[in-house]
């Protein structure tokens, strides 16, 4: 049965009306949140934030809340390099359990010789060794698949971009560009083994930093990573704990407020409010925002010194998120490359960067790719004279019948 | 004779290439021949760039560039996601070192490899009438201009421009019975 | 069968068309089109026969009927050039005449054409020796009336075929009608294949006198002095052209019979009450003297005579009238000697070839009617006679008779071609062995049943729609040669088909009036007059043909 349109169209006008009626409450928020931001005292609530315990994140603030930055200027020689993945995930459904991870890279040069470059790289786990992360010194196993299987492809982007960047011995003012975040968010609620940590971070993704970070020692090399309509809301958060809306000296979440429902609690006035929103206001196009520190805990006790930073960026249609290490935060060049080069590049791609969009295209997997790929796996195993079979569910998937 | 690019589609009467560079393409009306089996002759009909993905359609970004060159500089990835495909009519094949102004047996395959024709090759098929007809009568797009720009590039191979015209009239007007006012056209454009 | 045609005279192929309206003939762009003219003799190579045919029309095409309303720059030398080769054409239509079976050397007589060639036959302009093979060779039968035009072959008339059937020579005024009908009788004398009686109305063709000037060319008294006999009319006519006729024609009132004023009717304008009492005068008088009767009838005897056999006096008044005004003429005499039919008769008997003069009469059209009618009746009734009397025994058959008249429509009209002799020798089987040859130029004015019936018609230039009609009549392809007809040139030639042809042919007619013709046209035992000078030779050659 196809799907109940009109039942579905009574369900979005009442959807609507809501959002009607919260549009109302959001703006009261909104302009109570951003008065806060441009009237609280950084250095107190930097100062409340050290020494509280509140159980939602809160960014480390260096001088300010709203200071914004002009756009910089831009070399007219530099490079962009670009990494984005997708992935195939395992098919239970398909004869042999096998997935695929596809990165695609970007390298683009501007200025007296321009040149790009385009590329994609796909990469088959099928053996059972493959498909599983193993402890280093143990037995122990995960399957990659699901969350997992998205990590890893960070990872491995992660890793791809630090491979680019080493081909491509690129000497001009660089930016390495990642889309998305730079904290390996996805393995940070799962209930994984303390080795996956382990083995993705320690042994994957951090020495794939540290390669880049080495590079940018001897040429100016940023790396960033790019999030478009982040829902983020760690400056907001950090306005909760300004004296007007947090009574306590030491905030203390659990202790203070642990009896009290969300909505009651005294800091509750901003719920709705995202940092993109409280940007939005702040910020004119070009320009970016006072930079953040992370205080995720998986960066706190993972990162070391690739602790990483964050601001707010308005690229013109919209307020994005731009992440970058702790080594490009402290260099005044490099910070100011990415936020130049960044709403360079969303300038050419319409509204988000154009290299990131290239590695996309490069690197996406579409549903026709994901049937040829099904075909040719069956080819494959029809040629190999090995057992063809598929589920029942996924063949009545693809023949339709009566 | 110089490489052009490859086959990427291929039927009993045409081929289609696709460049290694954008907008390195033959002209209109060039003669080009491909590797294989049997070296297959076609003249370039159609020549046509877009978007490597049929999804991905180029839109304007010359606004704000001074000239129109800026665009490609300031975009270097445009010269890898647009490519400059040509489309040729076949004309005739080489069997063995044999000139043969038929369709080969089957046509060239994917990826053979395309060139242009040098003067050797060209000669005897721009003094071969039947190729005229395999033009004027296959109802291929614009292909009066085709059959223009394919007789003035024979002109190099003449000592005589007006009898090759005449030449190739009477066969045209053999060929497009009742429609001399095309044959008219296309010698015109030949020479203006 | 295949002969080498010259190279020069092809013309193109055949690409369609039928038997009964001809071949379409796409022409070689090589071939001269305003070199080719409708009328002329093609050769067709089929596969397994020659066809023999004419070009009866001419049509340029071209591929593109867009050319006429937009046409191609022409100053532009390449389209011109081009256009004109491969989008304009030219084709011919030929309708078959014969067909020849055999090798050109060993070859069956031709026959007519009954099939038509292969497509893509070639198809050549005949050439002489096509035309010799066609037309046949000099011989006791075949003689040389003229040649194609462009070449040099002689086209040749079956003359015994000829006379064995009524034939006919038209055109109009002034295309050389006299001069054809004279080189026909000339024909005849020379191959002896019957016996002419000429009713010669212009003094045209027994004497051409030296004294008389210009318009005169040799007649038959002057090539053939022993085998033609001269009748006059008119004996002081003759003696002022310093000419003893052989004979001096008297005709006795007696011997006008009613038939005689009936066929002058429309002439005389008499009413056809006044022509039907000619009969009752006859009846009442008798037919030895109701002419001399008649005109010696007072008013009142006039008016006693109408009363009693109820006769309109005003018919019976105005005929008395014009046969008086007949009786003027000199050659009448109230009672004839009776001898002149069996002179004329004698003569034949004696294989001699009779021209009638007129002499001073020769605008007289009552004068040639009357004779014409009177003694052809006569001559016909009593050659039919020994005709019907020989019973189809050769031996004792008389010779073939050909009697020549002028103004043929005069007596052959439709009104009057049933009753009269004229009209019955010219419908007769020709076992009676006496048939016309009629000479006129307003063929339309002929009963058509008699046109039907003539054998072999010679037609100049004729250009009235009414008059091609009626000598087309009958003919097979008539309608593709009735546009050869009157494209024909105003002098000289003319178009020949019928019986003593084998195909319909256009000749440009034989010169006649240098000594070398007249020497080609005369008996072996004739000696020339030797009293004309090459000059006067030259003149009457120049006063027959027009200066060229």
């Amino acid at each position: 049965m196809s799907l109940d349109i009109h039942n579905v169209v009574q369900q979005i006008e009442g959807a609507t009306n809501n959002i009607r009626e919260q549009n109302k409450f959001y703006h009261e928020q909104l302009n109570r949140s951003y008065d806060t931001l441009l009237g609280s005292n950084a250095t107190e609530i930097e100062a409340k934030r050290t020494s509280s315990n509140t159980n939602f994140l809160i960014p480390g603030i260096s001088k300010s809340l709203s200071s914004k930055y002009k756009l910089p200027d831009l070399p007219e020689n530099h490079s962009v390099l670009a990494v984005d993945g997708s992935h195939i995930d395992i098919d239970r459904h398909l004869p042999i359990q096998c997935c695929l991870i596809n990165i695609g890279k970007v390298h683009i040069r501007y200025g007296d010789s321009p040149i790009a470059a385009l590329s994609n790289h796909p990469r088959l786990f099928s053996e059972k060794e493959d498909l599983q992360l193993h402890e280093t010194n143990g037995n122990r196993y995960q399957t990659l698949e699901g969350p997992l299987l998205g990590a890893l492809r960070a990872v491995e982007e992660m890793i791809s971009l630090a491979d680019l960047m080493e081909e491509t011995r690129s000497d001009t003012p660089t930016l390495a560009l990642i889309d998305g975040s730079l904290i390996l968010w996805s393995i940070v609620g799962q209930t994984y083994p303390d080795f996956v940590r382990n083995r993705l971070l320690d042994d994957m993704f951090l020495p794939a930093l540290a390669r880049l970070h080495k590079i940018s020692r001897a040429v100016p090399l940023a790396l960033a990573s790019y999030i478009s309509l982040p829902r983020s809301k760690e400056v907001a958060n950090a306005l909760r704990l300004d004296k007007h809306n947090c009574p306590y000296q030491n905030a203390n979440c659990s202790i203070h407020c642990g009896s009290l429902t969300s909505g009651e609690r005294p800091c509750d006035g901003f719920t709705e409010i995202m940092d993109r929103n409280l940007f939005d206001k702040l910020l004119e196009v070009g320009e970016r925002s006072e930079s953040f520190m992370s205080t995720s805990s998986i960066v706190e006790r993972y990162y070391d010194h690739h602790k990483i930073h964050f601001y707010y960026l308005h690229v013109g249609n919209e307020i994005s998120r731009v992440e970058i290490p702790e080594w490009v935060h402290s260099n005044k060049y490099l910070l100011d490359l990415t936020h130049a080069a960044i709403v360079n590049q969303c300038d050419k791609g319409r509204g988000y960067p154009v290299a990131l969009m290239e590695a996309h295209e490069q690197a996406v997997v579409t549903n026709h790719d994901r049937e040829e790929f099904r075909k040719v796996l069956e080819e494959a195993l029809m040629r190999n004279n090995l057992p063809n079979y598929t589920s029942e569910k996924n063949r009545s998937k693809r023949t339709k019948w009566l | 004779m110089v490489r052009l690019g490859d086959v990427i589609a291929t039927s009993t009467g045409t081929f289609t290439a696709q460049c290694y560079e954008l907008y390195h393409s033959p002209a209109l009306g060039d003669l080009v021949k491909t590797n294989g089996h049997y070296p297959t002759f076609g003249v370039v009909y159609n020549i046509y760039t877009g978007g490597l993905d049929p999804t991905r359609k180029p839109t304007a970004r010359g606004q704000n560039e001074e000239k129109e060159e800026d665009v490609y500089n300031n975009n270097p990835q445009l010269k890898h996601l647009l490519r400059t495909d040509f489309e040729a009519i076949i004309v005739g094949h080489k069997m063995g070192s044999e000139m043969l102004y038929h369709l080969p047996p089957v046509p060239p395959p994917i990826y053979s490899f395309v060139h242009t024709c040098d003067e050797e090759d060209t000669k005897p098929i721009i003094s071969n009438m039947s190729v005229l007809r395999t033009l004027a009568t296959s109802n291929l797009e614009a292909i009066e201009e085709v059959i223009s720009a394919y007789i003035r590039n024979g002109f190099k191979y003449q000592l005589d421009n007006t009898e090759f015209l005449k030449t190739v009239g009477v066969h045209l007007i053999s060929n497009l019975p009742g429609e001399l006012k095309k044959v008219e056209y296309i010698l015109k454009r030949v020479t203006r | 069968m295949t002969t080498d045609n010259p190279v020069g005279n092809y013309l193109g192929l055949v690409i369609g068309g039928s038997l009964n309206q001809g071949v379409d003939v796409l022409l070689d762009p090589e071939a001269d089109i305003e070199g080719i003219g409708g009328g002329q003799q093609v050769v067709i190579q089929g596969k397994n026969m020659r066809f023999f045919g004419i070009i009866t029309d001419i049509t340029l095409q071209s591929t593109d009927q867009s050319i006429k309303t937009n046409p191609p720059d022409l100053s532009d030398p390449v389209m011109a050039s081009i256009t004109s080769k491969a989008a304009m054409y030219a084709t011919i239509r030929v309708i078959m005449a014969l067909t020849i079976s055999g090798t050109i050397s060993d070859s069956d007589p031709p026959k007519p054409a009954r099939n038509i060639p292969n497509h893509f036959s070639k198809v050549y302009l005949a050439s002489d020796e096509d035309i010799n093979m066609v037309f046949g060779s000099e011989d006791q039968r075949h003689f040389w009336i003229g040649t194609p035009p462009d070449l040099e072959s002689r086209v040749r008339l079956n003359l015994e075929e000829f006379v064995k059937r009524s034939n006919g020579v038209f055109g109009k005024s002034g295309t050389g009608k006299t001069f054809l009908t004279r080189l026909l009788l000339i024909g005849i004398v020379q191959k002896n294949t019957a016996v002419n009686l000429v009713f010669d109305m212009e003094n045209e063709y027994g004497w051409a006198g030296s004294f008389e000037g210009p318009g005169s060319v040799k007649g038959l008294k002057n090539l053939f002095p022993s085998k033609v006999a001269v009748f006059s009319l008119d004996e002081y006519y003759s003696r002022r052209r310093n000419i003893t006729p052989d004979y001096l024609v008297k005709i006795g009132y007696n011997e006008i019979e009613p038939e005689d004023i009936e066929i002058l009717r429309e002439n005389l304008n008499l009413s056809s009450v006044a022509a039907d009492a000619c009969y009752t005068l006859r009846d009442v008088y008798g037919k030895d003297n109701w002419i001399k009767k008649l005109i010696a009838l007072d008013r009142e005897a006039l008016q006693e005579l109408s009363n009693k056999n109820n006769l309109n006096l005003m018919a019976l008044s105005t005929l008395q009238n014009r046969i008086r005004g007949l009786t003027r003429f000199s050659f009448l005499e109230e009672k004839s000697t009776g001898r002149l039919v069996e002179q004329i008769l004698d003569n034949i008997d004696a294989g001699k070839h009779i021209v009638l003069e007129f002499g001073g009469f020769k605008d007289n059209l009552d004068a040639y009617i009357l004779v014409t009618n009177l003694l052809t009746r006569r001559i016909h009734s009593m050659y039919a006679e020994r005709a019907d009397a020989a019973m189809g025994d050769e031996s004792i058959m008389p010779k073939p008779l050909v009697i020549t008249i002028e103004e043929a429509h005069k007596f052959l009209n439709q009104g009057i071609a049933s009753q009269t002799v004229f009209g019955t020798i010219a419908r007769e089987d020709r076992k009676r062995r006496v048939t016309l040859l009629i000479v006129d130029q307003r063929p339309s004015g002929i009963d058509d049943e008699v046109m039907s019936q003539l054998g072999t018609k010679l037609s100049c230039l004729l250009d009235n729609e009414k008059d091609v009609d009626s000598v087309m009549s009958g003919a097979s392809g008539s309608r593709e040669l009735r546009s050869v007809l009157s494209k024909l040139e105003s002098k000289q030639q003319s178009l020949i088909f019928g019986h003593s042809v084998p195909m319909p042919i256009v000749v440009k007619v034989r010169d006649f009036g240098t000594p070398e013709s007249y020497s080609t046209l005369m008996g072996p035992d004739e000696k020339p007059d030797t009293a004309e000078t090459l000059e006067e030779l030259e003149q009457d050659r120049q006063d027959f043909f027009g200066k060229e």
